[in-house]
């Protein structure tokens, strides 16, 4: 791997994640509502709002509240909650594992059966399994995330007492309980991407098989799964790879959903309920955090490529 | 759709097929429960953190109320030994058990009682409804003496809620109090993860001898209703609140669930109804407000769209409630309200203004389905939906016309002084809690009586008074009844049946989703 060429994608990340956490910033004190009022609710008065506003630092300019809140941030001190007066680190840590563990199984789940099922699909086009494996895949992207979930909790949960239906066990505490309890929620993430990285994969399969470089490989012999795994596969993830740095985004959204169907205590409910309580240091925070995630994720998708394939590498490295 | 139970308390026939009643026999000690809750607490200080009815189960967990309702209706003594009144009702003396402490062994006294109550009258959030307080003064060691501005008759029933749990000083005092409290309650507090769960242990040293029955309880916030509602079915938890009617019309047939509702519960409930703002044309006209009463069909709008279970309300206090009364609200009327349209806007010209709710979808259901009955009677309305904060916020500054609501469930008619009276109604643009800016003398003279008498047929009179203006005056667009249930398995027991400190029975009914989880055990 050049360092060069990992050095300025590096550099070039700082700008990027300044202006996320400027524009998070701003989109969040643009919403409408008052956090004072929203704390204080129907008995606030005049004088009790004004003086929690001035507590909470609301009455300052909104350029002196960013730059504090900046200030702080890169200490790494992300504030209290406005509510609870819960550091919001602790709250990300609290619940950062959850959505964590949520996002890696259900791309772990979705890549383990969408791998050797496009696979199998490309290696015999129009065939079977590829039409069989099309059509559910799309059944399955039509479906929307919390229809699936409802109708899984009805089927595992309430008619079929095989998971819980709601609620999260830490892996540490009890690994076969944590596994049990995200079952439903990794499933309900991970179906529509499954189908996604299906199609994905199986196209750029059947293309990558139809080069000249496979043709002699039959030629000289090779048996059908050599070529599919040693040769085909790793030029044939390209848009895979793509697609799942750039689903992250989709998948974090999909987690809200999720976790609020779920009742999993991760980072996408500590965002919603905070913002339902115009909680705007912890929204804020756990924005940032997203999109800081978000932004990282591309760049090891960007790393990845060279990887994959080094005449990505040189060729960037010698532009 | 199920509205065979249209006529509200529909329970009771169902309750007889299904094994709704307690087991028999004494309470057996042990076990541990889930129970899943509607929403997450802010924080455990009363003096601090806004209590919704999560607030007040995770306050029950691990404080005691200075007093609670008994079956007779009447506030009695819990966690005070005694609780007095000069004459005139102007001191109210509170003299708490001897031998109780703290979960961290200090003992309780009238130094904890005088430093909750003086941080309530610090707090921007509950001393607005204290403001007849003149003073909170140490009597002895176990007594404190509160000296009222004015005769406050009522002010028991505030020592059975947010203001009557005595917290313990050093929570009171720590920056980060609210996150571990100290009480002298039945569990004592073990972990909170906010949005994940709360678990209290029971309290070995408890000064009620033989509770709790539990070893452990857990409280799980599930926001979701539906997904609640499956958890209670998948066994994953064991007990639940709710007011979502779909769940609690099907949780009434289910032989597996133990219900328990309060549609037929005597004392006070929430009524979901439409507030006006009466100070903005076109609300300001009378003949308006009570063309939108004769407009709406409260009966359809509750089958509809609470599945008919809620009971149906015609003023502030709902016929369960000792209060009760015939205030002579109009009954849906399609020609009167056209009539009255006619003859406002002949003289002032077409009938039109906003209709706002919050983004909830059952509230929207609701709010279009009177916009299409009030359009009937010829009255136009926009529609919109305002994120629940800027809800608050707009009513309480007057940046509305008719809103969706849900209130006046305080357990005693004085607690609604506040949004009723002249005195807190303001023009727009200044924060006011009367949100209806209804400003009636006749209210105001029957809220002081309510305040200041202690003979209970006087104060009758007076709320009821008040019902009936409400009535001719129409600030108040009525719907219905809040109904609260608490879904069980049916091994948990005790929901509903309790006694007193004192030996007499407690309050027989869920109110507005309370219990005493320290008398739950099970079978």
């Amino acid at each position: 791997m050049n360092a060069r060429y990992l050095g300025r994608k590096v550099l070039l990340l700082v700008p990027v994640l300044f202006a996320v956490s400027a524009l998070s910033f701003l989109l969040l004190n643009l919403l409408p509502g008052d956090p004072a009022i929203a704390i204080l609710g129907p008995s606030a008065t005049e004088q009790s709002v004004a003086a929690l506003r001035h507590d909470l630092d609301l009455d300052q300019p909104l350029p002196v509240r960013y730059v504090r809140w900046m200030g702080h941030t890169v200490t790494g001190d992300l504030g209290r909650s406005y509510v609870s007066n819960q550091p919001t680190v602790e709250a990300v840590r609290q619940r950062l594992p959850v959505t964590l563990e949520l996002l890696l199984l259900s791309q772990l789940l979705a890549l383990a059966l969408a791998i050797p099922l496009a696979l199998l699909a490309a290696s015999k086009p129009n065939g079977l399994l590829d039409r069989a494996s099309t059509s559910t895949a799309f059944a399955f992207l039509a479906i929307p995330n919390f229809m699936l979930g409802v109708l899984l909790i009805y089927l595992f949960a309430v008619r079929v007492h095989l998971f819980p239906a709601t609620g999260y066990t830490p892996f540490h505490d009890h690994p076969i309980e944590n596994l049990r309890a995200m079952a439903l929620p990794a499933v309900t993430l991970g179906v529509a991407e499954l189908a996604v990285y299906l199609r994905l994969l199986r196209s750029d399969l059947i293309a990558t098989l139809q080069q000249d470089y496979i043709t002699m490989a039959q030629a000289k012999g090779m048996s059908r799964n050599h070529i599919l795994l040693r040769h085909a596969l790793r030029p044939s993830a390209f848009s895979l790879v793509t697609a799942a740095g750039l689903n992250l985004g989709r998948l974090i959204g999909g987690a809200f959903v999720v976790e609020y169907l779920f009742a999993l205590p991760g980072i996408g409910s500590l965002t919603v309920e905070s913002i339902f309580k115009r909680d705007y240091i912890v929204v804020q925070g756990t924005v940032l955090l997203v999109a800081v995630g978000y932004v990282l994720a591309n760049f090891a998708v960007d790393v990845l490529y060279g990887v994959l394939d080094p005449r990505v590498r040189h060729a960037r490295a010698t532009a | 759709m199920a509205t065979a139970c249209a006529g509200g308390g529909g329970g009771n026939k169902a309750a007889s097929t299904k094994a709704n009643k307690d087991a028999s026999g004494p309470p057996k000690a042990g076990g541990r429960l889930i129970m899943a809750t509607e929403a997450e607490v802010d924080g455990f200080d009363p003096t601090k953190n806004r209590f919704d009815i999560t607030g007040l189960t995770y306050a029950e967990t691990v404080y005691d109320p200075l007093a609670a309702y008994g079956k007779d209706g009447k506030v009695h003594p819990y966690l005070a030994e005694s609780i007095d009144h000069s004459p005139d009702y102007t001191t109210w003396t509170i003299k708490v058990r001897s031998g109780v402490r703290f979960h961290d062994g200090d003992p309780l006294n009238a130094d904890a009682v005088k430093a909750t109550l003086d941080a309530h009258l610090r707090s921007p959030l509950t001393s607005p409804a204290l403001a007849s307080i003149a003073s909170v003064d140490k009597a002895d060691d176990m007594t404190v003496a509160v000296k009222m501005k004015e005769p406050w008759t009522a002010f028991p029933s505030y020592l059975t809620g947010q203001v009557g749990y005595v917290v313990s000083p050093k929570t009171l005092n720590d920056p980060n109090g609210s996150r571990h409290p100290i009480g002298t309650g039945p569990f004592t507090f073990k972990e909170w993860i906010p949005g994940n769960h709360f678990i209290a242990a029971k309290n070995p040293n408890y000064w009620q001898k033989g509770l709790p029955y539990l070893n452990e309880i857990e409280y799980r916030p599930i926001v979701e209703v539906q997904s609640r509602a499956s958890s209670l079915s998948a066994g994953t938890i064991d007990i639940l609140h709710t007011t979502d009617p779909d769940t609690i019309v099907a949780f009434r047939k289910d032989k597996n669930v133990k219900l328990v509702d309060d549609a037929t519960s005597k004392g006070e409930h929430e009524e979901s109804f439409f507030m006006l703002d009466t100070a903005k044309p076109p609300l300001d006209d009378v003949r308006v407000r009570k063309a939108l009463a004769y407009a709406t069909d409260r009966r359809t709008v509750v089958n509809t769209v609470y599945a008919g279970i809620l009971p149906d309300a015609t003023g502030p206090f709902d016929k369960n409630s000792p209060y009760a009364n015939d205030s002579g609200y109009p009954s849906f009327d399609l020609d009167k309200a056209k009539a009255l349209v006619a003859e406002y806007e002949n003289e002032k010209g077409p009938i039109t203004f906003e209709l706002g709710t919050t983004n909830s979808a059952k509230n929207l259901q609701a709010v279009q389905l009177v916009q299409s009955q009030w359009k009937d009677a010829g009255i136009t309305t926009t529609l919109k939906q305002v994120d629940q904060s800027q809800f608050i916020l707009n009513a309480l500054v007057g940046n509305y016309s008719a809103y969706l609501w849900r209130q006046f469930g305080e357990p005693d008619p004085d607690g609604d002084v506040v949004w009723w009276s002249s005195a807190t109604a303001k023009p727009i643009g200044s924060l006011s809690l009367n949100f209806a800016r209804n400003k009636d003398p006749e209210v105001d003279t029957a809220l002081a009586t309510g305040r200041h008498s202690g003979d209970p047929a006087e104060r009758k009179a007076a709320y009821q008074s008040i019902a009936k203006r409400f009535a001719e005056d129409v600030p108040y667009v009525w719907i219905g009844t809040t109904v609260w249930a608490v879904a069980a398995k049916p091994r948990v027991q005790g929901i509903t049946t309790w006694k007193l400190p004192d030996g007499s029975e407690g309050i027989d009914s869920l109110l507005s989703g309370r219990f005493l989880l320290s008398h739950v055990w099970t079978s």
